[in-house]
């Protein structure tokens, strides 16, 4: 193969994956527009849209592929299918995320600007488009960049994927790549890595930063101070006018920005700021019955949604309930394991995120040297180079240190890896939030470093850091699923004890009642921990550590 | 007008209005006072349509109030400008109902925003403007609709002194001149001296639920200066009035327990 036709597959097979994830991002914010609306006005709805995106925002996506897949194949066959399987597995990755942040926005519509509109009679296309497609843009840009790279991460593990003996793919970078490295192309395998490393650069840098800095203007702000101006010129044409004005608009919020702070974490901020800080409207008053209604409704449709994937290929519910009361023990065992990785790789990211934050807070040039790095760098998936990493740990490290611990420290550090970022930016914006005033009298006082660490810096990052930890576990969960168990470059595959690694066995072998039953206590356990663990810890980061008037964006 | 409202809260209705009447005349520059958590911008949003009341209802030369409409305009304290529109197109949203051409509609809203004194600023968006700007542009949004009756929730409160000052020194003659179709105005305000030195009427609320406890016609000639002797005596009636509201207000909340 010439290294063109290399270049040029690459290319092919990295703007297919990113087409899917944009449709994906760009139907969960068209849907989200309505169904935000929808709930922000209407107190059952509300109830229902919140139950159900609050518990599957939390579920780790990848661990139920497998079924969406049979499902989807079962109904549709061929290409068609698996491209749809693989679509819906995306869409799933990134929608939630923008379906809250715009319900959220909608929700918090300044009332004022709500009365304006309906005070002069506007259609309701025209509230629309004037009032409430506008509102979520700050939200959505929030949002957009963090979607990408969980889209990302998602697409390039789902594009190929081996039920029992048969092994379904999809055209796209992570097949291509997969594929290259299985036929022990070596340079092939690395020039697509390249190629869709720099695709991701110019991704991240040319659309959605742009996009993130055009997105300030959006948000409300109706005391901020006034900003450098300067005198305009008539445009002729009404378009021309509009983009120059944005162009402009745009160099001067640059301009204007003191401190160059990385569009990705700008935007990631206003997400959780406007989370935090957003005096939410109260949800709107329900009768008792209404509620009940609510709450049915939304069991409903979970259950639904649950039923329609499992009814399409399996009969009964017997041989599932039978193969977790024969295999529960080994099931909890390895769920507890996983579980122990989760936690270990969570809290060492929290601990080195504490110092590099704290350095980055407090020394503006390495800030900005770091961030954009930190930038690109998450966008990448890890998913796309794990065959690379893995090399020297089957090799070199097993001999070394045993296969057993080096494949342990692979999983930590691809568990990690899918981690991290996310832990450093939500305590990143937790700490950039602190206000000015506070550090000036930590200087003021003379405070240690140590003090200005554990008095200042760590609880005004708290807030911030617990809101953001539950999708965190879920990237830890997608980590975990692609490094437990994987096909190194000599075709052996590789696995250790967990959860996730008997999943992608069971997948792989064709056992699907086992598969089903795994995920039914997945699904348990996922929905448990939402309802016990993240709703609460939600709810006092919210009250306890709540800071006013803390960030200017 | 005869007002009466409650909020529909969890813990069951909280009555905040009781029976609010009065009427305004042509010409009028009516202000409401009342301590704070009154009522006062509940009972604005009630004339203006965007809320409905339990009982009563409000009646605008002979007809029925029956939701929001553009004959009555409403000036806001936060200014209620969009940030992702420019001056104009913040002004032309009053126009959009009217089913004008684009052209008129720009026309219209371009001689607004002279009319308050920012021609040449139409191409900025609020975030470029200051604050008293940034009211300004409100203000020929609300005239841009052509209404009867003006409302103002406290258009001064988020100005610093000096910007207020001057925007109070202009508004009469910019709500009431021949563009302009305003035939009244209603304010809510807690700025005793912004209020004397603009109504003609003073309207005090109090209790829990509120109910109008008096009303002052202010017999001044313009333009009012706090240092006449006169202006300090109708401060010192407002001052007195609110006092007593208050009153009436603890005095019910201790009954209640």
């Amino acid at each position: 193969m010439s290294a063109l036709s290399i270049v040029i597959i690459s290319l092919l097979a990295t703007l297919a994956t990113f087409a899917r994830v944009a449709a994906a991002i760009i139907a969960s914010i068209v849907t989200g527009w309505f169904l935000g609306y929808a709930a922000a006005k209407n107190g059952l709805v509300e109830r229902v849209f919140l139950s159900v995106t609050q518990t599957l925002e939390a579920v780790p996506v990848i661990t139920f592929f497998p079924i969406v897949l049979v499902f989807f194949i079962s109904s549709i066959r061929g290409y068609l299918g698996v491209e749809l399987a693989v679509d819906f597995l995306v869409f799933t990755a990134v929608v939630w995320n923008i379906w809250v942040g715009e319900y959220e926005s909608i929700k918090t519509v300044s009332q004022s600007l709500e009365d304006v509109a309906n005070m002069y009679k506007l259609s309701f296309t025209a509230k629309f488009n004037k009032l409430y497609i506008p509102v979520t843009i700050p939200r959505v840009a929030g949002n957009v960049l963090v979607s990408f790279a969980d889209g990302l991460f998602y697409i390039t593990v789902s594009e190929v994927i081996a039920l029992g003996t048969k092994s379904y793919h999809v055209f796209g970078i992570g097949s291509l790549i997969f594929s290259w490295v299985n036929e022990g192309t070596w340079f092939n395998a690395i020039a697509a890595l390249m190629i869709l490393i720099i695709m991701v650069t110019v991704v991240v840098f040319g659309i959605l930063r742009p996009f993130v800095n055009w997105a300030v203007k959006y948000s409300y702000d109706p005391y901020a101070e006034v900003m450098r101006t300067g005198v305009r010129r008539q445009t002729p044409s009404r378009i021309r006018a509009s983009l120059a004005r944005n162009v402009r608009y745009l160099r001067r919020i640059t301009a204007a920005e003191r401190a160059l702070v990385p569009t990705f974490v700008r935007a990631t901020s206003y997400a959780v700021y406007h989370r935090l800080t957003v005096r939410p409207r109260p949800i709107n008053v329900l009768t008792r019955f209404d509620k009940y209604i609510a709450v049915g409704i939304g069991s409903l449709l979970l259950a639904l949604i649950a039923y329609g994937i499992y009814s399409s290929w399996s009969t009964t519910w017997l041989p599932i309930m039978i193969n977790i009361y024969d295999n529960w023990g080994i099931y909890l065992y390895y769920l507890g394991l996983d579980w122990l990785r989760i936690v270990l790789v969570t809290v060492s990211a929290i601990l080195i995120a504490i110092p590099v934050n704290y350095l980055m807070v407090t020394r503006p040039r390495l800030e900005a040297v770091l961030l954009p790095i930190l930038e690109d760098l998450a966008s990448i998936p890890v998913s796309a180079y794990l065959p690379l990493v893995a090399i020297p740990f089957v090799t070199y490290l097993a001999i070394r240190l045993g296969l057993r611990i080096s494949l342990e420290v692979l999983v930590f550090i691809v568990a990690f890896l899918s981690t991290a970022w996310y832990v450093i930016y939500n305590m990143y914006v937790g700490m950039k939030t602190i206000p000015r005033s506070l550090w000036d009298v930590a200087d003021n006082l003379n405070l240690s470093t140590w003090h200005k660490l554990t008095k200042l810096a760590v609880p005004g990052a708290m807030p911030a850091t617990i809101t953001g930890l539950a999708s965190t576990v879920g990237s830890t969960w997608g980590g975990l699923e692609i490094a437990e168990y994987f096909q190194g470059i000599n075709g052996k595959v590789y696995m250790v004890h967990g959860y996730t690694a008997l999943m992608d066995y069971y997948t792989a072998t064709g056992n699907i009642i086992g598969l089903e039953a795994m995920s039914l206590i997945l699904a348990i356990n996922v929905i448990l921990l939402s309802v016990f663990l993240w709703r609460s810890l939600f709810t006092t980061a919210r009250q306890r550590y709540r800071m006013e008037g803390a960030i200017s964006m | 007008m005869d007002i009466s409202f409650s909020y529909r809260t969890e813990r069951g209705p909280l009555q905040v209005l009781r029976d609010v009447s009065f009427t305004v005349y042509e010409k009028q520059y009516v202000s409401i006072v009342a301590p704070t958590g009154t009522g006062k911008t509940t009972l604005l949003r009630i004339i203006a349509g965007l809320r409905k009341p339990d009982t009563g209802k409000v009646i605008l030369m002979g007809e029925e109030v029956k939701g929001p409409t553009p004959k009555i305009s409403m000036i806001f304290q936060d200014f209620a400008l969009f940030p992702w529109l420019t001056a104009l197109e913040n002004v032309e949203i009053a126009l959009l109902h009217k089913k004008l051409s684009k052209e008129d509609r720009v026309k219209l809203a371009r001689r607004y925003l002279e009319l308050v004194g920012l021609g040449s600023f139409e191409n900025y968006y609020p975030r470029e403007l200051s604050g008293g700007m940034k009211q300004r542009v409100a203000i020929a949004r609300a005239l841009a609709a052509q209404p009867i009756l003006l409302l103002m929730d406290e258009p001064f409160a988020n100005l610093d002194a000096i910007t207020a000052e001057g925007l109070k020194s202009e508004i009469y003659s910019m709500v009431f001149n021949e563009e302009s179709t305003v035939k009244a105005i209603v304010m809510v305000s807690h700025n005793l001296g912004e209020v004397i030195e603009l109504s003609d009427r003073v309207i005090v609320l109090g209790g829990r639920p509120a109910t109008v406890i008096a009303d002052i016609s202010i017999d001044l000639p313009r333009p009012r200066s706090p240092r006449d002797k006169e202006f300090q005596e109708y401060l010192d009636m407002l001052y007195s009035e609110i006092s007593k509201s208050m009153e009436l207000t603890t005095v019910v909340k201790v009954n209640g327990k």
